[in-house]
Order: C-alpha cells, then structure tokens, then sequence
C-alpha cells in the first residue's frame, strides 16, 4: 500500500523531529542507553519514509535523486510553497 | 558543510494573506532576538568551544535554528504574496515593499537591518553560554509577544512550536554549562577562561 504525498511527508515531519530533539539530549546526555535506543528506532523509521518518498514523490536531498529522465530535485515544489 | 532538505522542519500553509502580521513577524527573521542571530551566534562560538559535548550542542542547535529561520520566513513570504497595492498600502506594508518589494530581507520589525552586533562570540564558554541561555528565552519572549498579536490559527500554529524550541534549547544550554562547570576547577569556578588559558582548561 502505497502513502499520500501528505501523510508520508507527515511521517517525515514527525520522526525527524523525534531525532532533531534527541539528538540535543544526546550531545549532553552521550551514554543514556534509553536515548541511544529510542535514537536508532526513529532512524531506521525515517529512512524507510525518506527513500519511499523519494521513489513515490521525489527527492527530499540533493544526494539522493534519483537522476535517470529529468533532475527532480527542480521539478517539485518548494517547501516554502504551502500545501506540501 | 551542509546539505539541504527540501523540507520544513514544521509545516506552514496560510491561506490568507496579511502583510499587517507579516511586519512584527519578519524580526524573527532578521530582528535582535531572532533566528539568524541565533544560528550566527551558536555557529561562530563553536569553534574554540574546547569541550566536545558543548561544541555538539552548539552545532546541531545552530543548524536548528537555520531551519527556523526557514520557517520564519515562510510565514512571512506566505502573509505577503498574492497582495494586491492597494492591500499592501492599506496594510501599511508600503515602506517595506518599496526597498524589497516582498522578497525577504533580514530586519527587526522596526524597519533596523540585521546586524552582528545582535549576539556575541566572546571566546569564553562561560560567558558564551549564559548569553545563549538568555538568547533563547528572549527569543521566547518575542514568540509570547507575537502570540498576542496573532489572530490566524494558520499562524498560530507554526509561531506555537517555535517557541516550545527555544524552551528545549534553553535546557540543553543549561546542561552544557553544568558540563562546563563540573570541568572547571572548583576552586576557581568563574575567574578563568578555558578557551584561552588552556593549561586551566581540565581538573
């Protein structure tokens, strides 16, 4: 079953910013087992979003397009547009 | 270096434009206490930060705030497009749109351009830190006083999380002067620069 745009970039959205906030209290927390734990589940959640997402709706990073027909990374909208 | 994310750290989609929010929004953007000040300022402490836990928390808040400022200035770009001059006059966007039309351009709501001279890198973790900690709750006064001010749940909404942020970088900051403190020497606990007097700098 494939996701919508919407709710895989929601995905997106939300396990990156579990990482972005745990990543804080990684740097001054380094050895909280919990933390490192809850860290590498979140990650492997996102890269399954972010490579989905590439292959359903294009490219989230410039290192990751898939460049066979046309350079994608131009073609999408802009995040700043709304509605994505 | 650093790489793009053809992404917001937190989604913004207004649907009504209003150049009247855009003005007192866009010091977050460009204003004392705002975004890219703050990346600025944890960016360029970093480099003689002489612990590496501290120096982590500088970086990775430093490219947070980097995001921030994208949201910020989404927000700004969304109340101020599809306008017309009589909306912008009527708005009194006027003295804004006839230097940048509604491009971005980094100032505090009173029309002050951004300036360096918003933050500081002293070269002392000390006193670094505390200007940080303070930093980011005069950020989140900013969104307090926004909040007021804002009628549209559109922008509400995107303001709301922002100001949650710089609560939780606040208490990083806090742990990281905690780490700097339990690594100074207890005797002396202010007096000495570990940046600098590096004989000083362990226990």
């Amino acid at each position: 079953m494939t996701r919508s745009r919407e709710q895989l970039m929601c995905c997106i959205t939300e396990v990156s910013f579990a990482i972005d906030d745990v990543k804080l209290y990684l740097d001054t927390h380094p050895c909280d087992k919990d933390a490192l734990e809850y860290y590498e589940n979140y990650r492997q959640l996102r890269n399954e979003a972010i490579s989905e997402y590439r292959d359903c709706y294009g490219p989230i990073s410039s290192y990751d397009v898939n460049a066979e027909n046309v350079w994608t990374w131009v073609t999408e909208p802009w995040p700043w547009e709304g509605e994505c | 270096m650093w790489s793009y994310e053809r992404r917001l750290q937190h989604p913004v989609n207004i649907k009504t434009p209003n150049a009247k929010m855009a003005k007192y929004i866009i010091s977050q953007f460009g204003g004392p206490d705002g975004e890219l000040a703050a990346s600025m300022r944890y960016l360029s402490q970093r480099y003689t930060m002489p612990y590496r836990e501290v120096a982590g928390v500088l970086t990775d808040i430093g490219t947070e705030e980097l995001a921030h400022m994208e949201i910020v200035s989404t927000i700004v770009h969304q109340l101020t497009r599809d306008l017309t001059i009589e909306e912008i006059k009527a708005q009194g966007f006027e003295t804004y749109f006839v230097d940048h039309t509604v491009a971005l351009w980094p100032q505090a709501a009173s029309g002050t351009p951004f300036s360096s001279t918003f933050f500081q890198s002293k070269g002392d973790a000390i006193t670094d830190l505390h200007e940080d900690m303070a930093a980011e709750q005069k950020a989140r006064t900013t969104y307090d006083n926004i909040l007021r001010m804002v009628t549209d749940e559109d922008v509400a909404d995107p303001i709301r999380f922002l100001r949650a942020r710089e609560i939780a970088h606040y208490q990083r900051f806090g742990e990281a002067l905690r780490i700097v403190q339990d690594k100074l020497d207890s005797r002396n606990f202010y007096a000495f620069n570990p940046e600098f007097d590096r004989e000083l700098k362990l226990k």
